[in-house]
């Protein structure tokens, strides 16, 4: 019996050459195809080669409504539906991943999500209807193109927590840190959630109670920025406190890494590895922390300064945002290296609603 | 087919292509040294314009494609500061891999064995890419692969991911 080849007529490291080259849209196609070409596809080599000869291309995912909510004093106010859009900052293209299963109100408010490797992860937020706290965790797998449910996040449901993903020794982790439990007690607690065995593992405390905060990593740190404790409803603290993710210890708490106690929620690791967020008390500032503080990089352009939403892709950034409150969302994009926003082309009746968060992958 | 019996053209160094059945293709350096496998041969044995070498290619590199090949390596050696520029050269990039499956992968074989990195890459891309444009059926039927699920699996895969079959 012959030997079957992954594409009849080449041998296979030539045929791998042109696997390698599917764009992320055709992976669920192609594991389709045969077992050859499913183990192939399934491998975390296949995902290896793909980057290390720079195929990859970075998606920008958002939790986002469906639609911009009507403005002006209309009767019926519906709850909007939210789902997740993407956009390809090399193509301009936008596009929505299918709807959750078993989630017929679309995603959780105010969820979280995470991006890793070739898979996103929807951690927590509020049910659609009741407004209650989830423990909901939901993996969407780019290579099968579906979603499959996740092991549900242990102790108190916990909203408005620090949210990122780390490597510890290969393995990709989702941590979370902080939020409030169910009687709005700010927490200190901390846990990870390891994607490729679908398990929670507790992780120690925090020094301070962080409600709000911010997760950010970098260097095999897990840093949770600013929050609130219970009695400081809302008075946002500047301190900081990193986990080094390998050792599973909290480091001191660093009590100047913001400049002004606001909330932290644009908080995130450019390509240079260092920190940016939007704030400012007059318009809005895209601002970065270097050695000497924090300094303004460029201004939020008018149309994307409320409520934005900041995510760093490949070395660039990208700013969702709306002119006025409730009103369309309008994007740009920072390409790597420079400091001028370029607008995005935004299609009005899909891609213009509210957004709750934001993530990149390199698919 | 017209290259293989062209004169060349004045005392600059060339080569002989010659393919399994029988078709000589002469072609000047900066042609052949677009191929990583042609530029280490030739910088060892030489070539010159009386007694040009000839290389002789494997059969699966037939005439029809090494033509293809050759016509890639010349407009590229020639680069983009010719005939209408970069913009000019990459609808030419674009316009050669529009081949039926068979040619496209008797070249995509052809570039890997002679190493023109360039090449490979636009007709692996255009494989691709018909991967992607094609359901799960379609691309069994097209590059001849065959299914070797069981029909359980077969069942399970169908339901993780409908849409690719439609």
């Amino acid at each position: 019996m012959s030997q079957q080849q992954l594409l009849p007529g080449l041998p296979d490291d030539i045929a791998r050459e042109c696997l390698i080259r599917v764009p992320y849209r055709g992976f669920p196609t192609a594991r389709s195809v045969c077992r050859l070409w499913k183990r192939e596809l399934d491998s975390p080599c296949f995902y290896r080669i793909r980057k290390g000869a720079g195929l990859t291309r970075s998606v920008v995912a958002f939790a986002q409504a469906e639609s911009a909510p009507a403005t002006g004093s209309s009767a019926v106010k519906k709850t909007p539906c939210y789902r997740l859009s993407l956009f390809e900052p090399a193509t301009g293209a936008w596009s929505l991943l299918p709807p959750v299963p078993g989630l017929p109100h679309g995603l959780p408010f105010f969820c979280r999500i995470a991006a890793a490797e070739r898979e996103l992860v929807v951690v927590g937020g509020w049910d659609p209807k009741t407004w209650a706290a989830s423990d909901g965790v939901h993996v969407y797998d780019f290579a099968t193109g579906s979603w499959r449910r996740g092991a549900p996040v242990p102790g108190p449901r916990r909203s408005f927590f620090a949210c990122a993903t780390a490597s510890v020794g290969g393995r990709v982790a989702v941590v979370v840190a902080g939020g409030h439990d169910e009687e709005k007690n700010a927490l200190r607690s901390a846990m990870a959630y390891d994607v490729a065995s679908d398990t929670w593992s507790p992780l120690p405390d925090m020094a301070m109670q962080r409600d709000e905060c911010r997760g950010v990593c970098l260097d095999g740190r897990f840093y949770v920025i600013g929050g609130y404790s219970t009695e400081a409803q809302g008075r946002f603290s500047r301190t900081a406190e990193a986990l080094d993710v390998a050792a599973g210890q909290w480091g001191a708490v660093e009590e100047d890494k913001l400049d002004e106690g606001t909330c932290p929620k644009t908080c995130v690791v450019g390509g240079d590895g260092r920190l940016y967020m939007c704030r400012g008390d007059q318009g809005l500032q895209l601002t970065l922390l270097d050695a000497a503080g924090w300094r303004v990089v460029a201004e939020v352009p008018a149309d994307a300064r409320v409520a934005p939403e900041l995510v760093p892709w490949d070395g660039g950034l990208m700013v969702m945002g709306s002119e006025t409150h409730g009103g369309a969302q309008t994007g740009y994009i920072m390409e790597p290296g420079t400091a001028t926003w370029k607008k995005v082309e935004v299609p009005p009746e899909e891609y213009s609603g509210n957004i709750h968060a934001g993530c990149c992958l390199e698919i | 087919m017209s290259e293989g019996t062209k004169e060349p053209d004045g005392g600059e160094e060339k080569v002989v292509l010659k393919t399994h059945d029988g078709q000589e293709f002469t072609v000047d350096m900066a042609t052949a040294n677009q191929s990583g496998t042609l530029k280490n041969l030739l910088s060892e044995v030489g070539s010159s314009s009386n007694n040009p070498q000839v290389i002789p290619l494997p059969s699966s590199i037939t005439s029809r494609v090494l033509g293809k090949v050759v016509e890639y390596c010349q407009r590229h050696a020639a680069g983009g500061g010719r005939r209408g520029g970069m913009q000019a050269l990459e609808q030419f990039d674009e316009e050669l891999v529009e081949l039926d499956k068979d040619m496209l992968l008797d070249v995509t074989y052809a570039a890997a064995f002679l190493d023109v990195p360039r090449l490979l890459d636009l007709t692996s891309q255009a494989v691709a890419d018909a991967i992607k444009n094609m359901s799960v059926e379609e691309v069994r039927h097209y590059f001849g692969v065959v299914s070797d699920f069981t029909e359980e699996e077969e069942k399970v895969i169908r339901s993780e991911c409908p849409w690719a079959f439609e």
